[in-house]
């Protein structure tokens, strides 16, 4: 009971339980005023809902059965809404609303034990008789691979000769009659195939046919069968382009022609390229070193040129003394810098090593008179050329010139452009070595494929070229800004034969910025236009049909900016103008251009599966469209018009930046293609039913454009480029003597021209800012270079290499850059294309692009976009979610 | 039987720690050894873990059947041969070497000899399938030693193969990187590789072993693997 003292100590609460105690009793009082202090001090709710809370619980208790336990409850809640903010009581509102539609959602689509095991059989059943279609499907695509194997191997004979060979030089075409009948029985075969109109059902049929062979064809190695893809697709590819001039051109509608003659000359365009790329890829040469006499008297003298212009010194030195050290007979190798620069500096260091330095009065006609002018100085027999940055391995000319003490006639031979540095896409894409970069399809496969047909481009770099060669020609081509392949095809007009050989034997510094790469492409683009209109390989005389073939393939590559636009734009003419661009019925339209299309997507995926991925070509064709398009038109026009430009290397991206200038005319082609999505949205709602199909085709295209772009857009993201050398990965022995004079045998893992990271097998003691001795081996001699650690890890440990002297400079790059071997697996790490995979890769990195481009938005934009991003999450955290599915075992 | 002789260019090349250590190394890799010291200095026993006190020796045995229990076994199964306290005849020097080809119980078993640097190599009867390793360190000494002893391998008649093997080699040095370089290109007879200098050689005889076994991840152990590797290859010739 109440003493009336404890009544005087606490007046209030006494008070309210002496009135309690009149209506409930002594048990309930008692839970009422210990949940009212847990509310009031616990739970921090205010004195007047503490006080309420425990009788609204009375009250429902009359309704509801209150006996779960609480943590059980706040447990189903969490389960159940998922999405709920916490701490709950600070969303008040915006947490009923949640509740509100969840609940709503939770009642119509959860789905009660039972049902989801009827589901489940239900599902059970259709995935096993899928599977079986499957597994019968399987069976029939293993015996139709196999028969068509044993269909193929009997035509192949002899294993070692290629296919290729075998067919071209089957006795058959000895005989001139025999050869030009079959060649016009082929031919009528073709345009049989391709001309003859099919009714839908018929060219359903046909093309069903087509695909069912080129996929069973897909398993089977060998150059035959990428021949019979190659026809197929010839033939798929040349009766779409058929149907599409003969069928599919309205006109009626003045707009829808016009509209669709651009597409369909861009069409024409691609036909072109395709049919153009797989003549030149049919039979790549893959061309092997030949071993040069033994007696070195034999040997040629060659002249070595690096020519230069503004440069740094770094990026020169260890160039010119990587060349210093090829393999070559001392008295017969001359090195020599070719400044335009004209820089005192050169001049020293040129002296210092013992390498020629040239200069001469004016500056005309850049890298070509530049060479030029030092023909005059040398009199070596060959001139081997690398770009300043290009470091060459010592084994270059030990591989190369072979060659030309084979052949008298061979004039050129050309190795290719590695780098060791990512490129633009690669270091901004982030992909560097997953994916293969932009010049690995020229250098891995197309300049195979010319070599086939004597057709090997100069590069400018990386190559050497016959003096005599030169002289009979004038001297290297000025005319143009792309002087080396101008150069190269004088050269194979007066006769001479060029070589191409597949092994890395120089490596250089890729462009450092997507704007210097875009430059860089410019100057390609416009050379060749130039040569296009100066010194048409088409005319003239002196070249094979087949090289003129491989240069005009060249040069339509460059040509491709207007095409390319008009295929980013192409499905918004239906879309917006209701311009039928592709007058045909939606089925004929689909039935054509899909299995067409496949077909080709998967010829070139086996053809260039290991130097190209699929879809990427579309990427960093697109890229590139919108800045090649106006050089290439202006220098088609007027060819003379605009100067060399030189490429800039070797630069630092300090900050991660965003090119909005670069990447301008994508996010317009971008918000184009956006609207016109929305657009087709609307109109499928709103407008005329009889058009879906068509308007859901163009918005498919639309849609894959957006991918493309948005993987464009990703690239102008300029990605921080921190290290001032690059390093380059590698893997080769040496060894480590401790100031304490122990010895420690280590992996060298990257090197860079003034750092080394090396692994040890254990974990070692080293410790930052130790002095070690470096134990480099380059053939039975061994180096030592004074390194300091500058971090360590576990096993490893990086090493700067400060102030060498010049004779350890040279040493160091004999031991690194100019390895054998240093470069030799650049093109065995990238495993065959998978076109989905890569689809797959082209997607993310498209995403990656939308995010980067709301990220770098612009300062005034950035308050409106956070603001929109944060909208779409709010709406987004209403929309109910599913229940977090939990493993009860018991 | 292979028989491969070792002796240093001049004293203190490091001939005894190689002798130890190649012999390690040939025994891990399953060849049988037998290294058998010839030096007065007796020490190539300490390499192998033979207590200092132990003076007792092939030359204070009377015949070779005494001789027979001299012989001991270190932890990784080298057999080895002890000096001894006295010094020998030129005689009793050669009647052991031809002795030892008794030894030969097991096939193809490989003698090494750990010869002192003060006998000259003429004075051993050598036959034409012996391989005779000079030890020389990169300095200007050994620089005209060599060209001392080539002089003189020109004048004589000898059937044996000879090499020069550069021992303690640091690259670093100015001196030594120069030498080495210029003995590669113009001497005939040097052994295409070398052996690294390493403060573990010191230390290991300090530990009463051989480099190979107490650092196992130093180049100085590669070193002997080229070694053997390469002599291996010279038999097999």
């Amino acid at each position: 009971m109440i003493s009336f003292k404890a009544l005087h100590k606490h007046p209030f609460q006494n008070t309210f339980r002496l009135v309690l105690s009149l209506l409930f009793s002594e048990k309930l009082v008692r839970l009422i005023l210990f949940k009212f202090h847990g509310y009031f001090n616990q739970h921090r709710m205010n004195a007047i809902e503490a006080l309420l809370m425990p009788f609204l619980i009375i009250v429902s208790s009359l309704f509801v059965k209150i006996s779960v336990h609480k943590r059980n409850i706040r447990e189903s809640i969490s389960v159940n809404y998922p999405h709920l903010r916490q701490p709950y009581r600070n969303h008040p509102y915006s947490n009923s609303i949640r509740f509100i539609l969840q609940s709503v959602f939770l009642t119509f689509v959860k789905k009660t034990t039972k049902k989801r095991a009827t589901k489940e059989k239900i599902s059970h059943h259709f995935y096993d008789s899928v599977n079986r279609l499957f597994r019968q499907f399987r069976w029939f695509d293993l015996k139709l691979g196999k028969l068509l194997r044993r269909i193929l191997s009997k035509s192949k004979k002899k294993p070692k000769q290629s296919a290729f060979y075998s067919i071209a030089d089957a006795r058959v075409w000895q005989n001139k009659y025999v050869k030009y009948i079959v060649i016009a029985f082929i031919l009528f075969l073709l345009t049989i195939f391709i001309t003859i109109p099919f009714s839908l059902e018929a060219q359903a049929i046909f093309i069903s046919f087509i695909l069912l062979v080129a996929y069973s064809l897909k398993r089977i190695k060998g150059q035959m069968a990428t021949i019979v893809m190659i026809t197929l697709s010839v033939t798929t590819s040349s009766r779409y382009l058929w149907w599409r001039y003969t069928e599919t051109l309205n006109w009626d509608d003045p707009l829808a022609l016009a509209l669709g003659a651009g597409l369909l000359l861009a069409e024409t365009y691609a036909w072109l390229v395709l049919i153009l790329g797989f003549f030149q890829t049919i039979n790549p040469l893959e061309r092997k070193p030949i071993p040069l006499p033994r007696n070195t008297d034999l040997w040629p003298t060659v002249d070595v040129y690096i020519p230069t212009y503004n440069e740094p010194l770094s990026v020169v030195k260890p160039t010119t003394l990587a060349a210093l050290s090829i393999d070559w007979p001392e008295d017969k190798l001359n090195v020599y810098i070719l400044d335009d620069g004209k820089r005192p500096e050169f001049a020293d260091f040129a002296k210092e090593v013992g390498v020629g330095y040239l200069t001469r009065p004016d500056n005309n006609h850049a890298k070509a008179g530049n060479m030029n002018s030092a023909m005059r100085y040398t009199h070596g027999e060959y001139i081997a050329i690398f770009d300043c940055d290009h470091v060459p391995a010592r084994s270059f000319l030990q591989t190369t010139m072979g060659q030309f003490l084979k052949d008298s006639k061979v004039c050129l031979v050309q190795t290719p452009h590695h780098f060791f540095s990512a490129d633009p896409f690669e270091r901004n894409l982030n992909n560097h070595s997953q994916i293969p970069n932009e010049n690995m399809l020229f250098y891995g496969l197309i300049q195979d494929g010319n070599d086939m047909w004597d057709a090997t481009f100069f590069c400018g770099s990386c190559a050497v070229l016959k003096r005599e060669a030169l002289d009979n020609i004038g001297g290297f081509a000025f005319e143009t800004v792309t002087e080396d392949a101008h150069t190269a095809l004088r050269m194979q007009r007066a006769g001479y034969k060029t070589a191409y050989i597949n092994i890395p034997q120089a490596a250089g510094l890729a462009t450092d910025s997507l704007s210097a790469h875009i430059g860089q492409r410019i100057r390609w683009a416009r050379g060749m236009a130039q040569i296009f209109r100066l010194d048409n390989p088409l005319m003239g005389k002196g070249l094979s049909i087949p090289q003129r073939l491989c240069y005009i393939n060249a040069m339509l590559h460059f040509l491709s900016g207007i095409p390319r636009i008009v295929f980013l734009t192409a499905p918004l003419a239906l879309i917006y103008f209701n311009a039928y661009i592709i007058y045909a019925p939606f089925l004929a339209i689909f039935i054509y251009v899909v299995p067409t299309l496949i077909q080709i997507k998967a010829t070139n995926s086996r053809i260039q599966g290991k130097y190209r991925y699929s879809f990427w070509g579309e990427v960093y064709e697109s890229v590139l469209a919108w800045y090649i398009l106006k050089p290439t038109t202006v220098a088609l026009f007027n060819p003379n018009k605009g100067k060399f430009n030189v490429t800039e290397k070797g630069g630092l991206n300090d900050e991660e930046h965003y090119d909005w200038g670069i990447s301008k005319p994508y996010l317009i082609l971008l918000a184009i293609n956006l609207l016109g999505i929305v657009f087709g949205v609307l109109r499928l709602i709103f407008g005329d039913p009889s058009q879906i199909g068509v308007l859901v085709i163009s918005m498919g295209w639309a849609l894959y454009n957006m991918i493309i772009l948005g993987a464009a857009v990703a690239v102008a993201a300029e990605a921080r480029q921190v290290r001032h050398s690059h390093r380059i990965k590698a893997n080769f022995p040496a060894g480590i003597r401790l100031a304490n004079g122990h010895t420690l045998k280590v992996r060298i893992t990257d090197y860079s021209d003034n750092g080394v990271g090396i692994e040890t097998e254990h974990a070692h003691l080293c410790r930052v800012n130790d002095k070690i001795e470096l134990l480099m081996s380059r053939g039975d001699k061994q180096f030592s270079f004074t390194t300091h650690v500058c971090n360590t890890r576990n096993k490893q440990i990086g090493l700067t290499l400060k102030d060498l002297s010049l004779e350890k400079q040279r040493a160091f790059i004999q031991c690194t850059f100019s390895r054998a071997d240093a470069w030799l697996d650049w093109q065995n790490n990238f495993r065959h294309d998978r076109p989905s995979y890569s689809f797959k890769e082209v997607q993310k990195t498209s995403l990656r692009g939308f995010s980067n481009l709301l990220f770098h938005a612009p300062r005034p934009l950035q308050p409106t976009i956070k603001l929109l991003t944060r909208l779409v999450m709010y709406i987004n955290s209403f929309i109910p979610k599913k229940p977090i599915v939990q493993n009860n075992y018991d | 039987m292979q028989r491969i002789f070792l002796k240093g260019i001049k004293g203190g090349t490091g001939c005894t720690a190689i002798v130890a250590n190649l012999a390690c190394v040939l025994k891990k890799s399953g060849v049988h050894v037998i290294a058998v010291d010839l030096d007065p200095k007796s020490d190539l026993g300490l390499h192998f873990g033979l207590p200092w006190k132990n003076t007792q020796g092939w030359s204070d045995a009377e015949n070779f059947n005494d001789i027979l229990t001299c012989f001991y076994q270190d932890s990784d199964g080298i057999i080895f041969l002890p000096h001894g306290e006295k010094t020998p005849s030129n005689t009793a020097l050669n009647e052991l070497i031809d002795n030892c080809n008794k030894l030969d119980n097991v096939q193809n078993a490989w003698v090494l000899f750990d010869c002192p640097s003060h006998i000259d190599i003429s004075n051993y009867t050598l036959h034409k399938d012996d391989i005779v390793i000079e030890l020389v360190n990169c300095d200007a000494v050994c620089h005209s030693l060599i060209y001392r002893r080539l002089q003189k391998l020109k004048k004589t008649e000898n059937s044996w193969h000879h090499f020069f093997l550069v021992n303690r080699y640091n690259s670093s040095s100015e001196l030594e990187f120069d030498l080495f370089s210029l003995w590669q290109s113009t001497l005939p007879l040097m052994a295409p590789f070398f052996i690294n200098s390493d403060e573990v050689i010191k230390e290991s005889t300090a530990y009463r072993n051989v480099a190979l076994n107490c650092a196992p991840y130093s180049i100085a152990n590669d070193d002997f693997e080229t070694l053997a590797g390469w002599l291996v290859s010279k038999t097999a010739l």
